[in-house]
């Protein structure tokens, strides 16, 4: 690659490392299923209308509790509902909320992150609010917050943001402390660079893989949280379908009509396991770049 | 040693003093007026003017904060308005049943877990290993509380082997304590299993490659001693930090494994209380559960630095 007579832009050498980054990912065997499955699951969610043309939150009450079929291929809840059609409507519910909270936590994580590596003064107070957030154990705090908060879906948000930014803050804080110490970070400030050119331009722009790894697993345990505080009853408010929801729904009929509550979990685990599966490739296929970077500092 | 303590002791004040402080303004976020939603939809002026005095909201933040400081450092964390009673003494009185399901979940991962992920390693790359890996991922994916249910379908309902819930104190009955805690802590340490699962492959592929391991095989040790006594061993010791990090995991999630199987843990309380808000349960309730898992982290760290001399002095 050497060979080219004129030097390649810094654009095409940009473009070139992340085809070639994207490539390593699709070679990743658990990354490539991980990917296959989340990004069907996503699918679903978005032609829900389409794939399930019944309205999710029709009652039929010719058809209660109906079992799975070629008419309800998921069956039907106490109110005759189209559980398919909820399944759908409701994956498209936790995507949001995990996307959101994804959004979320990954600008607090930066901004915290990055204030608490770069401001030695700030360090201290940050990281140990964030250790404190951190002591609530499981989903405990997000629990108490969504319900002082009272329930709304942008309240379970917030609630999930608040309880895992401490997680996103601390991956972004850890690298920003290794590679403000690299060589040319030093040559920028040597140039004159302000604070902000450096850490935007420099710092931020060679420390966040960590975080887009840390993030693929946020969005899992997000759908996995959203669906407890649905199920405690502390998640978006019925009859809006959230997996959770379904699933809180049919734990009273677990005995007559399993198939309401079993379907949503296995649309939950798989978006789960698609997810971590594709964290554990990233995983994989960056690390070995950063342990680069840091035998070149 | 003493000064590690002491160093690790102190840094958890400054964490409780967060945690404290959370507990404390989780009332202070309810929107709208808190008294008239403890007092309900039927409570006279009176009722709800009396509630918001023995609250304190008729005064100022600053001074409700002293109050509950001064309190807390007294062991009092208010009263419970549906129980009528201390919500110390409620909160102890159900944690055995939370601490006692979460440790048996704790043992069971731990056990399976070490196991699967040997049974990986050994088998290094082949289907045993994939099989195995899949099964811990798969832990790690599922909702517990909807494992939990799908058990209750199987092993209650569909089989008919095991209560589907409620609770059988060891007092009155041991097999009947045993059969009530069965599914909870398959439940609950299913999900935990992965984690440890896939550390313990981790950590053993690492050992295996040693050169201990290499000098035990070479004076003709037979495998088993070599898997269990020499590499095992050093594989084990992260298992203890994360063992600390699981018991909140375990807490936390005992609290949604209690309401599948109507167990009466604090955590079933604290649901209880979001379901009527009663305030000063959930501030208690979700207090101390936290304090519980600062000391345990605390045990684990003194732990690690006797299993390990280089934690105790420093990097």
């Amino acid at each position: 690659m050497a060979a080219d007579a004129a030097l390649p832009s810094a654009t095409a050498i940009r473009l070139r490392q992340a085809w070639r980054f994207a490539v390593r990912l699709l070679e990743h065997r658990s990354f490539l299923i991980g990917e296959i499955l989340f990004l069907a699951i996503v699918a679903c969610a978005a032609l829900a209308g389409v794939l399930a043309p019944d309205d999710p939150n029709r009652n039929d009450y010719t058809a209660i509790l109906t079992a799975p079929g070629a008419e309800h291929r998921f069956g039907t809840d106490a109110f005759g509902r189209d559980i398919f059609a909820r399944v759908l409507h409701g994956a498209r519910v936790s995507l949001f909320i995990g996307l959101s909270v994804v959004v979320g936590t990954g600008i607090a994580g930066v901004v915290i992150g990055t204030l608490a590596a770069y401001v030695n003064a700030l360090d201290g107070l940050f990281m140990r609010t964030m250790d404190g957030l951190m002591a609530f154990p499981g989903v405990l705090l997000a629990i108490a917050l969504s319900s002082a908060l009272g329930p709304s879906e942008f309240n379970v948000i917030l609630a999930l943001t608040v309880s895992f930014m401490p997680r996103t803050a601390r991956v972004v804080r850890a690298s920003v402390l290794v590679v403000k110490e690299l060589p040319f970070v030093e040559s920028a400030v040597a140039i004159g660079a302000g604070h902000w050119r450096i850490v935007t331009r420099y710092i931020l722009a060679n420390s966040l893989s960590p975080l887009i790894v840390q993030l693929t697993f946020v969005f899992a345990v997000t759908v996995l949280a959203e669906a407890i505080l649905s199920y405690i009853g502390v998640g978006p408010p019925p009859p809006a379908p959230s997996l959770g929801n379904i699933i809180a729904e049919g734990r009273n009929y677990i005995r007559e009509a399993p198939w309401i509550a079993f379907f949503p979990g296995i649309v939950i685990a798989a978006t789960v396991l698609g997810l971590n599966l594709m964290g554990d490739g990233l995983r994989d296929v960056i690390d070995p770049r950063l342990r680069k970077l840091r035998e070149a500092g | 040693m003493l000064r590690f303590l002491i160093s690790r002791l102190i840094s958890a004040v400054p964490v409780l003093i967060v945690v404290s402080l959370v507990c404390f303004l989780l009332m202070w976020i309810v929107p709208g007026d808190v008294a008239s939603e403890i007092a309900g939809a039927d409570a006279t002026p009176q009722q709800i003017a009396q509630i918001r005095m023995n609250l304190g909201l008729d005064r100022p933040l600053l001074q409700r904060a002293v109050d509950w400081y001064w309190n807390l450092l007294h062991g009092d964390l208010g009263r419970s308005y549906l129980l009528n009673r201390s919500v110390t003494d409620a909160v102890l009185e159900r944690l055995p049943v939370t601490l006692s399901l979460a440790a048996i979940a704790l043992t069971l991962a731990i056990v399976l877990g070490v196991l699967l992920g040997v049974l990986a390693a050994v088998n290094h790359n082949r289907p045993l290993d994939q099989g195995a890996m899949t099964l811990a991922l798969l832990g790690l994916s599922m909702p517990d509380f909807w494992f939990g249910l799908m058990l209750i379908v199987v092993f209650a309902v569909q089989l008919g082997w095991l209560p589907t819930g409620g609770f059988v104190p060891p007092s009155e009955s041991l097999v009947g304590w045993a059969k009530s805690m069965t599914l909870p802590a398959l439940t609950l340490a299913f999900t935990q299993m992965g984690v440890i699962a896939r550390m313990t492959r981790s950590g053993m592929l690492d050992a295996l490659g040693q050169d201990y391991v290499r000098t035990a095989r070479a004076k003709g040790l037979s495998g088993g001693q070599i898997v269990f006594v020499h590499a095992l061993r050093n594989a084990l010791i992260p298992i203890v930090t994360v063992a600390g990090v699981m018991t909140g995991v375990l807490i936390g999630g005992a609290v949604v494994v209690e309401t599948v199987y109507s167990l009466p843990g604090s955590g079933r309380l604290i649901v209880g209380a979001i379901q009527r808000r009663d305030y000063p349960i959930i501030q208690g309730g979700l207090l101390m559960t936290a304090g519980i898992f600062v000391f345990v982290n605390i045990v684990v760290d003194v732990l690690y630095g006797l299993l390990d001399p280089r934690v105790r002095h420093g990097r």
